[in-house]
């Protein structure tokens, strides 16, 4: 190895006692410990020896430290996941905690300690965690997505947003498409929430060029595109489920719902009709598909109807409509003026013949509910089937009569018969059905 | 003042032709590659051989480290449970029971593992010759490990310490070191222990320079650098190299936020103060007490932290995980104070109690908490100030150590090594003068100063040097009033010159950057009336100073020599003044140097 050049020391310490001893003498005088004189070159060996067998004695207790320590860290995680199932999120996040603790550069024990503490409502801890991740990993698609959420919760809508976008287009370690299409529909949900459907729309578009494989992705995306009033891309979507499974009565259903916003009733019954043969028990498929065929009973804009069927439907709707009126104010317990009291006689009879309830009513009617009223009883006389028949211009006029009491029914009395939930369906799709 | 010479290395052919060789036969082959690999082509002189032992014992002291940390964790896991939040009866039994044992083991088998463990690394480089018994580094590894696994208020960075000084000084000894590196061996040990125990090699050397070896040296510089480096190596190797803290960004975003740092730097301050006037205050009164109160003075401590600990265990231990949560704003501002004030209270327990274990960690938490309070009560105050509490936590840090342990430098870089954020610097540098400020005007004894004095040591410190003036030749030196004489003058020009002269010694400028200097009386002895030049005659030279030199120097140098010519820097041959003995003792009996000593601190048996 090597030896040592160096100036002799004037006196030496005993290395037990730490007395100085005379530089010469073969022992202590203290303690009487025999000084060697131990080769320089010796030692060194001995010390290399000795840092080789510390380095292997080391590993070994560090090994079996880490192992343990990973052992712990997995135990309390799998805690933490126990309590976040059972809805304790404190705890939780006191499970996360401590499991980061002992695999503190685990980032999955920190983005489950970031959602625990958010589940737990402690934003600000929450932030500083992800925060911190985040300057880690800027692209990772699961802590933007974390952040989203948090944003989410605090209000601040512009980086809630941002986060989206970045876990859409982030780093994503196991099923990327998958969970950048989950990001997304995740973005479509906020936005909704938020009553931005302009923005929504554009994402599902977005979502739709991309095409998700999984079935239950396509019909969710139909049912979101339905919710963001693109009943003709919900229709798109829902077609590609019913390719690979024709006898999905969910889609079937769907379809059937984007078919009557459009206002393709005849398909909207068809697709309504299948889905209830696939899932009789649906109960909401029942309901569509009776509200469809009441739409196609009443509606009197389909074409191949006769003048005659016309006027009928007219007239029927015009009557129903003008019962609707005096329900709901009798409903509300709102009183109608007759327009003018000549007419007062006129009234309680046209009240008689169309078994309209007579409500003792002392509230005055909302100017709308008035004004829809004087007008529907001076149109009465006009609006009969024979009337109709005489003069077929009065059709449109009756029915966009027809078409405003039942909106303005709607927003005071959301209680409804069929028939008019048929016409209603009819006056919101309006632009439609009279043309 | 004289210099040396650089010494060229000469080519050993200089014609460049190769010689011509003759083929060597096997024997000759064989005793050129035996001296080639003889020990004594291998000898070191003991300065290359001390820097090879640094980087041996930063090895060693890096293992010990790392087994002293697998230890205390061990214990913890053992004696208080593996959550963060411990059970109330290992809270409440075991500081307490194991205060008993470590009390034991201390009185009976290690009494110099008691305390932190830097002044005993101190003691032993300015009063043992750098000589730290074995058995007090294996005490001091038994029972910190156990103090601070049970919960004491006490952290693990001093003793590791303490350990690497003890390794380096039982190679030392065994290696027949000379009595000036042995001596010097216990801070290299030293700083390689912190650097293990802190993963942080730069604040390591620092702080041993600042407080342990007590003023800036260069002869054991690259020792000390180069042992902290292997440490902080090894500690990585097996620990890995992630920093300390999960600091969150910071970037100074406005010059207002100062303010706000400068307010903590205050309120640290006076943090600072309190936590060392508290341990002034407890620790002589504890040790006061009769002997046989020894055995249960650290597991009384034990007990009462205990107590504490049932409400806030996390004032329990080092505490470095829950740092790492006020970083994160796990607690209310409230809550942080607390946490803050419980540990100055619990840290100043286990310490005066005499229990082994280090003040650094303690320090650093107390910092963390007192930081994150104020940043979080000013984000209340002053919302435009969106300063993560993280920042504050990590500023609070610094203060804390520069207030208390008064190393301002080694805790500005401590704070930029543990974070990795540059950012950080300024509002580190502002809120530590400003602690540093406060501690020293209204303490002005450092706390590692009044530990040793309390102990009966008298120890040197880089604050007290920095304290006493530096004298300079400026201080001594007095105008050379008819006492230039040049070596062109003639000898007869000379001898006139000196004969109207009262003085009887006269410094000569002999041209270039050489200075002379002759006596009234040799020179009139010589030959009159002779026109050799005076630069003939004088062939020895004299040492010259400048007027910023230490009168240290100016001692030195003198030797024999009535005085010294004091010149110019810029204009060598230019002469300022000149200063004899005389001179210099005057000056030093000017500045009172000896009246300036610190007034000792009373003794405590």
């Amino acid at each position: 190895m090597s030896s040592v050049t160096k100036s002799p020391p004037a006196v030496i310490r005993c290395q037990t006692c730490g007395k100085e001893i005379p530089l010469g003498a073969d022992s202590c005088p203290a303690c009487g410990r025999h000084h060697s004189e131990s080769s320089p070159r010796l030692t060194l060996a001995i010390l290399l020896i000795l840092i080789f067998a510390g380095f292997a004695f080391t590993q070994y207790v560090v090994r079996l430290h880490r192992a343990t320590e990973a052992s712990l860290a997995k135990r309390w995680f799998n805690r933490g996941n126990q309590d976040m199932q059972a809805n304790l999120p404190s705890l939780a996040a006191e499970d996360y905690r401590t499991a980061l603790s002992y695999d503190r550069e685990n980032r999955q024990y920190t983005l489950s300690l970031a959602e625990a503490l958010l589940a737990a409502n402690r934003m600000n801890e929450a932030r500083s965690h992800l925060t911190s991740l985040w300057e880690e990993e800027p692209a990772s698609g699961e802590v933007n997505l974390a952040l989203a959420r948090l944003h989410v919760r605090r209000g601040d809508r512009a980086r809630a947003i941002g986060y989206y976008n970045n876990a859409i287009n982030g780093v994503w370690d196991e099923q990327p498409r998958q969970q950048r299409i989950a990001a997304r529909f995740e973005l479509v949900r906020y936005l909704m929430q938020q009553h931005d459907l302009a923005e929504a729309q554009a994402e599902l578009m977005a979502l739709q060029a991309d095409g998700p494989p999984d079935p239950s992705d396509q019909l969710l995306l139909g049912q979101m595109l339905l919710q963001a009033n693109d009943p003709k891309r919900a229709i798109d979507a829902y077609d590609i489920v019913l390719r690979n499974d024709p006898r999905n009565a969910d889609a079937w259903l769907g379809k059937g719902l984007a078919a009557l916003q459009i206002g393709d009733y005849l398909a909207a019954e068809r697709a309504l009709a299948t889905a209830l043969e696939h899932d009789p028990n649906s109960e909401q498929a029942r309901q569509q598909l009776d509200l469809v065929r009441e739409v196609l009973r009443i509606g009197p804009a389909f074409r191949g109807l006769s003048l005659a069927e016309r006027t009928q439907r007219v007239a029927e709707a015009f009557s129903a409509a003008l019962k609707r009126l005096t329900g709901c104010a009798a409903q509300q317990g709102y009183s109608l003026a007759a327009p003018n009291t000549a007419k007062a006689g006129a009234r309680a009879s046209a009240a008689k013949t169309m078994s309209l309830p007579t409500v003792e009513a002392t509230t005055p009617a909302p100017s709308n509910l008035q004004q829809l009223y004087t007008s529907g009883v001076q149109k009465q006389a006009s609006a009969t089937d024979a009337a109709l028949r005489r003069n077929p211009d009065a059709l449109e006029p009756t029915m966009q009569y027809v078409f405003e009491v039942e909106r303005t029914a709607a927003s005071i009395c959301p209680t409804m018969d069929l028939t008019d939930r048929a016409l209603l369906t009819l006056a919101q799709n309006e632009s439609e059905t009279v043309k | 003042m004289s210099t040396s010479e650089p010494v060229v290395a000469k080519p050993k052919d200089a014609s460049g032709i190769k010689p011509a060789v003759s083929t060597p036969t096997r024997r000759q082959y064989w005793s050129s590659l035996r001296t080639m690999l003889s020990p004594q082509r291998f000898s070191l002189r003991e300065e290359q051989f001390f820097l090879l032992l640094a980087v041996l014992i930063g090895i060693g002291s890096g293992l010990a480290v790392v087994c002293f940390r697998m230890s205390i964790e061990y214990l913890k896991l053992h004696l208080l449970g593996s959550g963060l939040l411990p059970s109330v009866p290992r809270v409440f039994l075991a500081p307490m029971l194991t205060g008993l044992v470590i009390a034991f083991l201390v009185i009976r088998f290690f009494p110099r593992a008691r305390g932190s463990g830097v002044n005993q690394t101190k003691a032993a480089l300015y009063i043992y010759d750098g000589y730290i018994p074995m058995p007090t580094v294996i005490g001091k590894f038994i029972t910190s490990a156990l103090a601070i696994g049970s919960g004491q208020s006490l952290g693990p960075e001093d003793p590791s310490l303490q350990i690497g000084a003890g390794i380096a000084s039982a190679l030392g000894r065994r290696l027949k070191l000379s009595r000036e590196k042995l001596r010097l061996i216990a801070p290299v040990g030293a700083a390689a222990g912190l650097a293990a125990a802190f993963n942080a090699p730069i604040t390591a050397v620092l702080f041993v320079i600042e407080e342990v070896i007590g003023r800036w040296t260069a002869g054991i510089l690259g020792a000390v650098v180069l042992s902290a480096i292997s440490s902080a190596v090894i500690e990585r190797w097996f620990l890995g190299d992630e920093p300390l803290f999960r600091v969150p960004a910071y970037h100074l975003e406005h010059a207002g936020e100062l303010g706000a740092y400068a307010s903590l730097g205050v309120i640290g301050g006076f943090a600072s103060l309190a936590f060392v006037k508290y341990i002034a205050y407890l620790r002589p009164r504890l040790r006061q007490l009769p002997s046989w109160t020894q055995y249960f003075q650290p597991a009384a401590a034990g007990l009462l932290i205990g107590l504490i600990g049932i409400k806030f265990p996390q004032v329990m231990g080092a505490g470095y995980s829950y740092m790492d949560q006020a970083m994160h704003e796990q607690y209310t501002w409230q809550i942080l104070a607390i946490l803050g004030a419980l540990k100055i209270v619990t840290t100043g327990l286990s310490f005066s109690s005499g229990t082994p274990g280090g003040l650094f960690a303690p320090v650093l938490f107390m910092g963390a908490m007192i930081g994150g309070a104020v940043g979080m009560a000013e984000r209340q105050l002053v919302p435009q100030l969106a300063i993560p509490v993280g920042a504050y936590a990590l500023v609070g840090m610094g203060t804390l150590f520069a207030g208390i342990l008064r190393a301002p430098m080694t805790s500005v870089f401590m704070i930029l090594e543990v974070s990795g954020n540059y950012s950080i610097i300024v509002p580190v540098i502002l809120s530590n003068a400003i602690a540093y400020f406060i501690s020293r005007t209204f303490q002005p004894t450092p706390i590692f100063d009044l530990l040793s004095r309390q102990d009966g040591m008298d120890l040197p410190s880089l604050e007290e040097e920095r304290e006493v003036p530096l004298l300079r030749v400026e201080d001594a030196m007095r105008p050379p009033l008819g006492q230039t004489l040049t070596g062109k003058l003639l000898l007869h020009e000379a001898r006139q010159r000196v004969q109207g002269s009262a003085q009887d010694y006269f410094v000569v400028g002999m041209g270039g950057d050489e200075w002379s200097g002759m006596s009234r009386a040799v020179l009139l002895d010589m030959i009159p009336n002779s026109d050799i030049p005076l630069s003939q005659v004088l062939t020895a030279r004299i040492p010259y100073l400048h007027p910023d030199h230490p009168l240290d120097t100016a001692l030195r140098l003198i030797g024999g020599r009535p005085m010294l010519p004091v010149v110019h820097r810029a204009h060598v041959q230019q002469l300022l003044g000149v200063v004899s003995l005389d001179d210099v003792m005057r000056a030093y009996r000017g500045a009172g140097i000896n009246e300036s000593h610190p007034e000792p601190a009373p003794v405590v048996p």
